[in-house]
């Protein structure tokens, strides 16, 4: 072969690796990040304190107490389609914890453990409830559950603070 | 910042706002706000200032009366009117004679008694136990044929008010020696302990220790707890005496609460008036935050106790040798004879869960046999008492629920339904076992009971504790229910059932005149706050400046039902929280002077003294008026009253039958007259 042709030859495959490498990344640059895949389920941790609802989530690892955790309040965010179990606990006084539409409540105390299982559920956007049991009303207990698809869960949750900085949580073991 | 932590109170502010409330018999209109701007918030009705705007500042530090605050907002229920049209529509559905009407003489008594309550159920508000007050026991303390009445504070000294007649009241606590000022008081009863005649008093208290009193026969009282075997430190409720092997001597169920409290000691902040104690001296244990979910901690579990009367005023515990070992939350309990083999059984109530049935087998042992009798109780019982509804020789059982209603917002229109219970069943924990209110057993004879509380119209909201007595005297017994929560909920009715030939409690407070109360007072002063000072945190002083005086919502706990003036009807005294007491007196002597009612009074010999636990059967004609004496008076109350039979009008009773604890049956043949007082006395031996 000519050396001249081989240079050109040599150029144009340059050439087209170069496109192929910045195309790759133009490409990679416009995608939304690739999502961990779903978990077969998920569990989070609900506190309550001071009249507030305090939401600890599992981070990428999946697994809750682990540096990832994001801790959220207000609204409750959940995926959809993946079964739900939630950790309740209290720091301070007796709370009510309820989804009137998915019929699920539950209290959380201190010192005890106390679980909510809520299933599989679609996207949508629910009441949430909360109270002090037996006393008055704390409207900043009450919000909503927004519950929708994985993607957009992540992608929430990654706008969440993580929990370690202020994480203090020795919780018991779990008594039902 | 937790908003409902304590800080210093003003107290001469406190104390004056509550002595002027309570000098003008619980009326608000004398409360008028000093400040020029702040008239629209001292109206009687209850207005209160638009939320969030701040509230005018007191004139200075010298104001006698800060401006009042309403919490919640609007302290005149809005419902109140309402409800009293459609009950009074309903006035004509029977013929059961409801035409008269009952009156809050409290101001004409002399009674001065103001309850307090710990900062717990007021300033410092949260939900444990403290909230449901204290008791109101009657005897007659010194013989005199007049019926005493006996105060319990948590915060200051008990008042022993003596009876002086034509309805009027003076106070004889420092004779009487039986102030107990140094505890936070819970309940009491007067029983006749020794068998002398006159009556004993024990009184009980939230971790200050129960005291025992033994009466000289004048109403001069020595504290005797030391030997007595009563000098039980805890969370007591009510003290039920009751002679359970039926030895002739009363022996006593101690109900005891559970654990509410920390061991965190806190300074009250209430400066109770005319008491002996400086201000701020009285320290009460801190509830804990989760009080209400006591029952799912076993380590704060506080058994009741049962005693054993071994005389000379001392007790034995006989709690596991007699098998009677309860461990519900217990603030109350009653006596019923349910399988009726003369032998005394106790229904206990359990204010967060299954009731508990404890059968007597021979006067040794005891069996809980709730499951089998009573399959399901309400959750929260408060307040119980055991009647003969329809005079068919058998005795019934009515219960009522606080602890369910406050699960739920219930429509104020709708208080006559079981609650909605929104609580999980890993709270509730009974397993399906439970009724979400109030509970009436109709005994059906031979052990067994019927549940029919709806059916029969026993259903009431927010129901403390409930008393019994034939308030039209027409020979049914009817009920009056003390109801409402108070600070800082809305306010809630007290109820008054009028028996319709034992087939139906009508309702009937409105009626009668107990709903709305007089003058439309819904509400009273609670305490005071320093929104610009050590109070800016508290939640009542969001967007307020300056003192303020917070007004919350009256409520009942307790009653008696006995004739007050002595005019031949039955009247009402009920126990209040944070505020004085109600002396409702019923004019049906003056308005239907053919009214008539026969009174007995019981003197047992080889029974106890006081005659509890005798069957009493009036006979009028064919009809049988029955009653058994066990000297329940009300929620956590106790005490020793003469019977009272309504008699329909006739003009004599043809005898009076008494079956005794003893086994002795009695006839005292008549004619007996009407309006006279029947004393029996058991045979010194046996017939």
């Amino acid at each position: 072969m000519h050396i001249g042709v081989c240079r050109r030859a040599i150029r144009r495959r340059m050439t087209s690796l170069a496109t192929l490498v910045a195309t790759a990344a133009f490409v990679g640059a416009c995608r939304p990040p690739v999502s961990p895949p779903a978990p077969p389920s998920i569990q989070l941790r609900i506190v309550g304190r001071e009249h507030r609802w305090r939401f600890e989530h599992p981070g990428p690892d999946g697994v809750l107490d682990t540096p990832d955790d994001r801790v959220s309040t207000g609204d409750l965010h959940l995926p959809a389609d993946i079964p739900v179990r939630l950790e309740l606990h209290s720091d301070d006084d007796l709370y009510f914890f309820g989804i009137p539409a998915l019929d699920a409540k539950q209290i959380a105390m201190p010192d005890l453990t106390y679980w909510l299982s809520l299933g599989a559920n679609p996207a949508g956007r629910f009441d949430l409830l909360g109270d002090l049991m037996c006393g008055g009303s704390y409207p900043q207990m009450r919000g909503q559950l927004v519950i929708e698809p994985w993607s957009s869960y992540t992608t929430w949750l990654e706008r969440q603070p993580l929990l370690q900085a202020n994480a203090s949580r020795t919780y018991p073991e779990s008594q039902s | 910042m937790n908003l409902r932590r304590p800080s210093p109170i003003p107290p001469a502010a406190l104390a004056a706002a509550i002595l002027v409330f309570a000098a003008t018999g619980g009326g608000g209109a004398a409360v008028t706000p000093s400040a020029p701007d702040a008239s629209s918030d001292g109206a009687a009705t209850g207005a209160a200032p638009s939320e969030g705007a701040p509230a005018p500042a007191a004139a200075g530090e010298d104001a006698a009366t800060p401006p009042r605050v309403d919490m919640p907002q609007d302290l005149h229920p809005y419902f109140i009117d309402g409800r009293k049209q459609v009950q009074l529509a309903t006035k004509g559905s029977s013929t059961v004679d409801r035409d008269f009407q009952f009156t809050n003489h409290l101001a004409d008594t002399g009674i001065t008694f103001v309850s307090h309550e710990t900062d717990d159920s007021a300033k410092t508000y949260k939900p444990v136990h403290y909230d449901h007050g204290t008791a109101l026991a009657v005897a007659d303390v010194d013989g005199d044929g007049l019926t005493d009445l006996y105060f319990v504070r948590q915060v200051g000294p008990n008042e022993l008010w003596r009876n002086v007649g034509g309805g009027k009241f003076v106070d004889f606590t420092a004779e009487a020696g039986v102030a107990v000022p140094d505890k936070i008081g819970s309940s009491a009863a007067f029983a006749d302990i020794d068998n002398d005649g006159d009556p004993d008093l024990y009184t009980t208290s939230i971790r200050g220790g129960n005291v025992l009193f033994e009466n000289d026969g004048k109403g001069h009282f020595t504290d005797v707890t030391a030997a007595s075997g009563l000098a039980y430190t805890g969370h007591s409720g009510s003290p039920l005496f009751f002679d359970y092997d039926r030895d002739g001597r009363l022996d006593l169920l101690l109900c005891n609460i559970g654990v509410f409290t920390t061991d965190t000691l806190r300074t009250s902040a209430v400066n109770p008036p005319g008491e002996t104690l400086a201000a701020g001296e009285l320290q009460f244990y801190d509830g804990f935050e989760d009080a209400f979910g006591g029952h799912l901690k076993p380590e704060r579990t506080e058994r009741s106790l049962l005693f054993h009367n071994e005389g000379g005023m001392t007790f034995a515990d006989t709690t596991d040798a007699t098998g009677l070992v309860d461990d519900g939350w217990t603030g109350d309990a009653t006596v019923l004879d349910g399988n009726e083999d003369g032998w005394p059984d106790v229904y206990v109530l359990n204010m967060q869960g299954n009731d508990g049935y404890w059968q007597n087998d021979g006067g040794k042992r005891f069996t809980n046999e709730r499951e089998s009798v009573f399959p399901k109780t309400p959750w929260g019982s408060m307040g119980v008492k055991s009647f003969d509804v329809d005079n068919d020789g058998h005795q019934d059982l009515y219960v009522t629920d606080m602890h369910s209603d406050m699960s739920a917002v219930a429509d104020p229109l709708a208080e006559k339904r079981k609650s909605a219970m929104m609580w999980p069943d890993d709270y509730t924990a009974t397993d399906g076992t439970s009724i979400w209110g109030n509970a009436f057993y109709h005994n059906l004879g031979g052990g067994k009971f019927e549940e029919v509380s709806d059916a029969i119209g026993a259903e009431t909201f927010w129901p403390w504790g409930l008393s019994v007595g034939d308030l039209n005297a027409d020979g049914f017994d009817d009920a009056f229910v003390a109801g409402g929560m108070g600070y800082p909920f809305r306010y809630g009715v007290n109820s008054l059932l009028i028996n319709d030939g034992g087939k139906k409690l009508l309702d009937s407070e409105f009626i009668l005149g107990i709903e709305p109360r007089i003058n439309d007072e819904f509400a009273g002063p609670q305490f005071v706050l320093d929104c610009s000072g050590a109070d800016k945190d508290h939640s009542d002083c969001v967007g307020r400046e300056g003192k303020i005086l917070v007004w919350g919502a009256l409520s009942s706990r307790s009653s008696a039902i006995f004739d007050v003036d002595g005019d031949g009807d039955l009247d009402i005294v009920v126990s209040e929280i944070n505020s004085p007491p109600l002396v409702l007196e019923s004019d049906l002597a003056q308005v239907r002077p053919t009214t008539t009612h026969l009174n007995v009074r019981l003197k047992g010999t080889r029974s106890n003294r006081d005659g509890f636990g005798s069957k009493v059967t009036v006979v009028v004609g064919d009809r049988r008026i029955v009653q058994v004496y066990d000297g329940n008076t009300g929620y956590l109350s106790h005490g020793l009253l003469p019977m009272y039979f309504g008699l329909d009008g006739a003009a004599a009773a043809d005898s009076v039958e008494v079956l005794w604890p003893s086994g002795e049956t009695q006839t005292v043949a008549g004619p007996l007259e009407a309006g006279s007082t029947v004393a029996v006395e058991e045979p010194a031996t046996a017939n």
